[in-house]
């Protein structure tokens, strides 16, 4: 499809109190992909989500959800999209009934009956006030209203925070029940629980101080990054340089790398004399940590 | 793509009333129990206890009744801290906007007029006469007071739009506790201008210079107040005075300037 | 439906994982040509697992001739399975003797003795 459901680009946002949360954010999401938004505390995640649903209003720069501007759209069209705040912060008096009530009218796709059935499913109170549960329920209060307005694009912030294992795991089946039953469903999660979106996402965008640094498919990124060892019966030459490493190590003999695109690393060192190489696989989260977490190598070669 | 043409048409037919219906029926929701209340008091006010004999009184207690409903209705969501998930939610600022003022002018002028109409129709004197012995009160004149009704039927409005504007562009607790004030403040102070100048110019207040800045100011409050609110991001509202504490300060401070006026009038 | 074990943390594509499980069962004859594989949207849910992913290993798998995705029917294991298994067997065990090769290379042992030892275990084991 050559729609695409999220199209930011150039979006620049300072607070009132001088922090530049988006500093220039490009993001391409198509229709019907589920997108992994990982990112420390602080890099914009939330600003970018909040920019996107019209909350906050970009400096410069365009963000939009199936070519809407949600900032100046109309109601009608705002109804594309369902947004699942980090705290849902809501009426005090209203209860999760009165929650999917309210949002029903506002929603032409809406399903009552499966906003009863996820709220069963999730074990959301009905009829107690959202504003007296505990943050994980509140959670869930949230989604369920999300997930039954049927939106065509649906973006969550954090959803996974405050849930116990077995509500995270239905959260994970909810989604992949979405984009089964609608294909071109688009969903967007921001979270920190990476292996939740080796399971959901085929797409991650990692974000560092209001930029994406780094977007590729989650199987390319698998197969391409790996840790390598390298032992040298002697010291490792001096010159020694490791071509596409993100950080690597050396200990005495002991060369240790994690690398993008290993082959030709391997290809290099294996079967010389004097030399032993290991690689291992390395998980979504290492990988991301990897990426995010340590400085740049001291010694790289591109 | 044919399904998504479907459906946008299915929401041009279908979707406007439920859009209003859902904002109308949260409001009620939330703000009938102090409708309610409000309602007692007038009603007990008015019938049975002959507080609104005079035109001026009606003026002072509907403007802050106007102050009070301005605050609470567009302050609604500032109050509760829930902006960010309000404003997520399909309806746009501009029907916000619109609905709750309408909702709270026709609360509001509803109480007005029934007020102003009885006043002049003697109705709450007709009511006790049914039950005692009429004429402890002098039968009310309206033509020696209309001055006094044109600040009666414009001044709560003008109170009202006035604070609706300044709280829903309110981004804090504490900024919106503080518009109560505003809308009283300056329509009392247009007020008093216009009586002066018209003292000034050797005339006896008529008022008319009142009723057109006060129309002037319902009008231009409301765009005002409109277009800055197209333009407001929803934020983290932060930790103000929780709400039942300060209704109960506002009720204070409004009654007591209140109990004042009436002690000095009867 | 038969287990299918996703590992997060293994490093591999969820794709990969479930290819290599179905080629598993298919070698072991578990599942034998003709069979059916559940489908997309059942393993998507099962495994709590993107469905794009079950298409992309059902694809991969199709394109390698293990299975045979009928529009409207489902996925069968194919015909030539069997045959393709075969291949891939000798794929995975020419990938692990390339790697014990590697090691005995690095320490220096003989070509004669780990000929030997191979044997010796082949012997023992089977």
């Amino acid at each position: 499809m050559s729609e695409s459901a999220i199209r930011v680009t150039g979006v620049r946002k300072k607070y009132r109190d001088g922090a530049q949360a988006l500093d220039g954010l490009n993001l391409n999401v198509p229709r019907g992909v589920v997108y992994g938004l990982i990112g420390r505390n602080g890099a914009g995640k939330t600003t970018l989500l909040r920019t996107l649903m019209g909350l906050l209003r970009a400096d410069r720069g365009e963000a939009l959800i199936l070519e809407r501007d949600f900032w100046t759209a109309s109601a009608l069209e705002r109804t594309v999209a369902a947004y699942v705040p980090q705290a849902l912060k809501i009426h005090t008096w209203m209860t999760t009934g009165e929650l999917c009530e309210y949002a029903s009218h506002f929603y032409p796709e809406w399903d009552h009956r499966y906003a009863r059935e996820l709220a069963e499913r999730f074990e959301t109170p009905w009829e107690q006030p959202v504003a007296s549960l505990s943050g994980g329920e509140q959670r869930k209060a949230s989604l369920v209203a999300a997930f039954a307005a049927r939106t065509d694009v649906l973006l969550l912030d954090e959803p996974a925070a405050g849930l116990d294992p077995i509500a995270r795991r239905r959260l994970i089946d909810e989604i992949v029940e979405v984009i089964s039953d609608r294909p071109e469903c688009t969903v967007i999660v921001s979270t920190h629980i990476i292996s939740d979106l080796e399971r959901l996402a085929e797409v991650i965008g990692v974000m560092s101080d209001g930029v994406m640094t780094l977007e590729s498919r989650v199987d390319d990124l698998q197969s391409s990054i790996r840790r390598v060892q390298i032992i040298f019966d002697d010291a490792p030459p001096p010159d020694l340089t490791i071509p596409n490493a993100i950080r690597f190590e050396i200990d005495g003999p002991v060369v240790t790398a994690v690398v993008r695109d290993a082959h030709s690393l391997l290809g290099r060192w294996r079967g010389q004399d004097g030399v032993r190489v290991n690689e291992f696989p390395i998980g979504l989260e290492d990988a991301v940590i990897e990426l995010l977490g340590r400085k740049a190598p001291s010694r790289e070669s591109e | 793509m044919n399904r998504f043409k479907r459906k946008e048409y299915d929401l041009v037919i279908h979707s406007m009333p439920p859009l209003w219906r859902g904002l109308i029926e949260r409001d009620l929701i939330e703000f009938s129990r102090e409708a309610g209340i409000i309602l007692l008091i007038w009603w007990l006010g008015y019938w049975l206890l002959f507080l609104m004999t005079h035109p001026a009184i009606n003026a002072g207690l509907f403007s802050l009744l106007a102050a009070y409903a301005g605050m609470r209705l567009a302050g609604a969501d500032v109050m509760e801290d829930a902006e960010e998930f309000v404003f997520s939610l399909p309806p746009t600022r501009d029907e916000r906007y619109r609905v709750r003022f309408i909702l709270g002018i026709s609360f509001l002028m509803i109480l007005v007029l029934l007020s102003e109409v009885g006043l002049m129709g003697n109705w709450p004197q007709l009511f006790w006469s049914l039950f005692v012995d009429s004429g402890f009160t002098q039968p009310f004149k309206p033509e020696e007071h209309v001055v006094f009704h044109i600040v009666a039927l414009l001044a709560p409005p003008c109170v009202f739009s006035i604070t609706y504007a300044c709280a829903s562009l309110s981004v804090s607790r504490e900024l919106l506790y503080k518009t109560i004030w505003m809308g009283n403040a300056f329509t009392a102070s247009i007020l008093i201008a216009c009586i002066v100048v018209e003292i000034l110019l050797g005339r006896s207040p008529t008022g008319v210079l009142f009723a057109i800045l006060a129309l002037i100011s319902i009008a231009a409050s409301y765009e005002l107040g409109r277009r800055s609110f197209l333009r407001k991001e929803a934020m983290d509202c932060g930790q103000g005075w929780p709400v039942g504490l300060h209704i109960f300060a506002f009720s204070i401070v409004v009654l007591t300037p209140a109990a004042f006026g009436l002690l000095f009038l009867i | 439906m038969l287990h299918f074990q996703i590992d997060p943390h293994s490093g591999v594509p969820v794709y990969r994982q479930l290819m290599d499980q179905m080629k598993y069962y298919i070698a072991s004859s578990t599942l034998s040509s003709g069979d059916r594989l559940p489908s997309i949207r059942e393993m998507a849910k099962t495994l709590a697992v993107n469905p794009t992913t079950i298409v992309k290993a059902y694809t991969e798998l199709a394109h390698e001739g293990v299975i045979d995705m009928q529009h409207g029917k489902g996925a069968f294991v194919s015909e030539a399975s069997g045959r393709m298994s075969e291949r891939e067997k000798e794929k995975a065990i020419r990938r692990l003797a390339r790697q014990l090769v590697v090691e005995a290379r690095q320490m220096g042992a003989p070509k004669e003795r780990v000929i030997e030892i191979v044997t010796q275990e082949l012997d023992g084991t089977l």
